[in-house]
């Protein structure tokens, strides 16, 4: 077998098919300067109110999660209660049946620009539980699609678990994790269910199938947030941003940088991903070296208290930012925004969750 | 004789660096179109900031550093939806039409070992093979240290062989 370095040397040399030296270069397209600093006003003026807005964030994120899934049986009962009532009675349940959903649908709406255009670690929190909704729907279908067959896999989703989606480098949700302790550093590992051959094709085309409905709208969604990641990548790059940046050195030293777990100095905190790196360092590097459930319980109580302390002058200038970019994106976007609405509303609107 | 312009300056380190930037963003990424984005975006950030350069030959280590934090952004996009997809049944990291023809069948391998090495490591083995900068460079673009550049080199190919070994 040849050496890394043999194979790696290989592969370099065939990867000059993906762009051969004589290949054509796709036109360069280069910004209109004027046109690019033109919006920084409206940025600045809405920033007054985004510093409240980010504290108000966690409460409305619970509360959204909460009636939509509320809602939802709000509506369930009221169709099947108000048939058998007199006319008074009929309108005062269509009232409320309306008023209901019109909750849920605002409810709704928040989830949806939580979802693909979160503005705050917060709101990237409340937008994995849309995700997890639209989950929860794919495997019931699933599940009754096997039963048809005669298949029986379990239709219980895995409880709702931040571990597995929370952003710490760009979306951190500082007052969840000051609240929970948990730094949640790297991505949990999981393993999917596997079924005999003939089980996993009758699965195969269940998941599929019921995955069919939600394409759309997942599509759409990441169409969108991949625009608005442009605009928080500019954002976090920016000078304001930037300026920001010797502040968090100063305080990752007075918690002991560069002092690395893993043994070598990367150099000096130059970005916040730096930052994160050197604390998820601590973590990962006594998760790899077999500590203790206890041990990596306080090591994660203490660095997230250290994370949260320092990341929060910063991520509180990049935050107010994103939130004062935010509104006017929505409004750029409106149509697209409108259309992820609908499909959410149809979708996951008319049904108890 | 008049000075050529920013924007032919660009231009003109476009067209000389422009493919081999497409192509290590390519193997980053593992598709060509996300590559010829990040390429894109790096020089656009480049026109805007020209002018914050202090000499115009940083020129190109500053474009080559801007495509690495792109495709470093990317790739944290890409594992952010990862993460929020189906973790029961759909597996993770699934290899694209697209991404299987970055690179041929017998070097698929290789490519997918590489992709699951840690960032630094992926990255350093990437500017090393794949666009054979020599050390001060991939420092320079890297914004680490050339003994940083040794050391994770040596981890990099060290992890890299005990991935290939284990399929």
């Amino acid at each position: 077998m040849n050496s890394a370095d043999e194979r790696l040397r290989a592969a370099a040399r065939d990867a000059v098919r993906v762009f051969p030296p004589d290949g054509d270069l796709p036109p360069l397209c280069l910004p209109d300067l004027a046109g690019g600093y033109r919006r920084s006003g409206v940025r600045a003026a809405a920033s007054r109110i985004g510093r409240a807005r980010v504290w108000l964030a966690p409460i409305a994120a619970a509360a959204a999660v909460a009636l939509v899934i509320a809602g939802a049986v709000v509506l369930h009962h009221s169709t099947t209660g108000a048939a058998a009532s007199t006319s008074l009675a009929r309108q005062r349940a269509n009232a409320r049946l309306a008023a209901a959903q019109r909750k849920q649908r605002r409810a709704l709406d928040a989830l949806v620009v939580a979802a693909f255009v979160p503005a705050t670690g917060p709101q990237y929190d409340l937008g994995s539980k849309l995700i997890w909704l639209v989950q929860a729907h794919e495997l019931s279908a699933t599940t009754r699609c096997m039963a048809a067959s005669g298949y029986h896999i379990s239709d219980r989703q895995s409880p709702f678990s931040l571990g597995m989606i929370a952003d710490n480098t760009q979306m951190p949700d500082l007052p969840r994790i000051a609240r929970t302790h948990e730094f949640v550093g790297a991505p949990l590992v999981t393993t999917g269910a596997t079924y005999a051959s003939t089980e996993q094709k009758v699965f195969n085309t269940c998941q599929a199938r019921a995955a069919a409905p939600y394409r759309q709208l997942m599509t759409a969604g990441r169409t969108l947030d991949s625009s608005w990641w442009k605009v928080v990548s500019r954002i976090q790059g920016s000078a304001q941003v930037q300026a920001a940046i010797p502040a968090l050195a100063t305080c990752a030293a007075r918690y002991g940088f560069p002092n690395n777990p893993y043994g070598s100095t990367s150099g000096p905190i130059k970005s916040f991903s730096d930052f994160m790196t050197w604390v998820a360092g601590f973590l990962d590097g006594a998760g790899s070296r077999g500590a203790s459930t206890s041990t990596l319980q306080a090591l994660d109580r203490h660095w997230s208290a250290v994370f949260v302390t320092c990341a929060r002058p910063i991520v509180g200038v990049w935050q107010r930012m994103q939130l004062a970019a935010q509104p006017g994106f929505l409004g750029r976007h409106a149509s697209q925004v409108r259309k992820l609405d609908e499909l959410a509303w149809q979708l996951l609107g008319h049904q108890p969750g | 004789m008049d000075q050529p312009s920013v924007a032919d300056q660009v231009t003109q380190l476009y067209r000389m660096h422009g493919g081999d930037l497409i192509r290590i963003a390519a193997v980053m990424l593992g598709s060509r179109s996300a590559a010829e984005d990040a390429v894109q975006d790096a020089f656009c950030g480049l026109f805007r900031k020209w002018h914050q350069l202090a000499d115009p030959q940083n020129a190109l280590p500053y474009v080559r550093s801007a495509v690495m934090n792109r495709c470093r952004s990317e790739l944290r996009r890409q594992a952010r939806l990862e993460r929020r997809a189906d973790r029961h049944h759909r597996p993770l990291g699934a290899e694209s039409p697209e991404q299987a023809a970055i690179l041929g069948e017998e070097h698929r391998d290789v490519l997918a070992a590489l992709r699951r090495l840690p960032d630094r490591q992926r990255e350093v083995l990437i500017l090393r093979y794949f666009m054979d900068l020599p050390e001060p460079e991939i420092a320079a673009a890297m914004g680490i240290s050339q003994g940083t550049v040794k050391s994770t080199t040596s981890r990099a190919i060290a992890a890299l062989a005990r991935r290939l070994k284990e399929r």
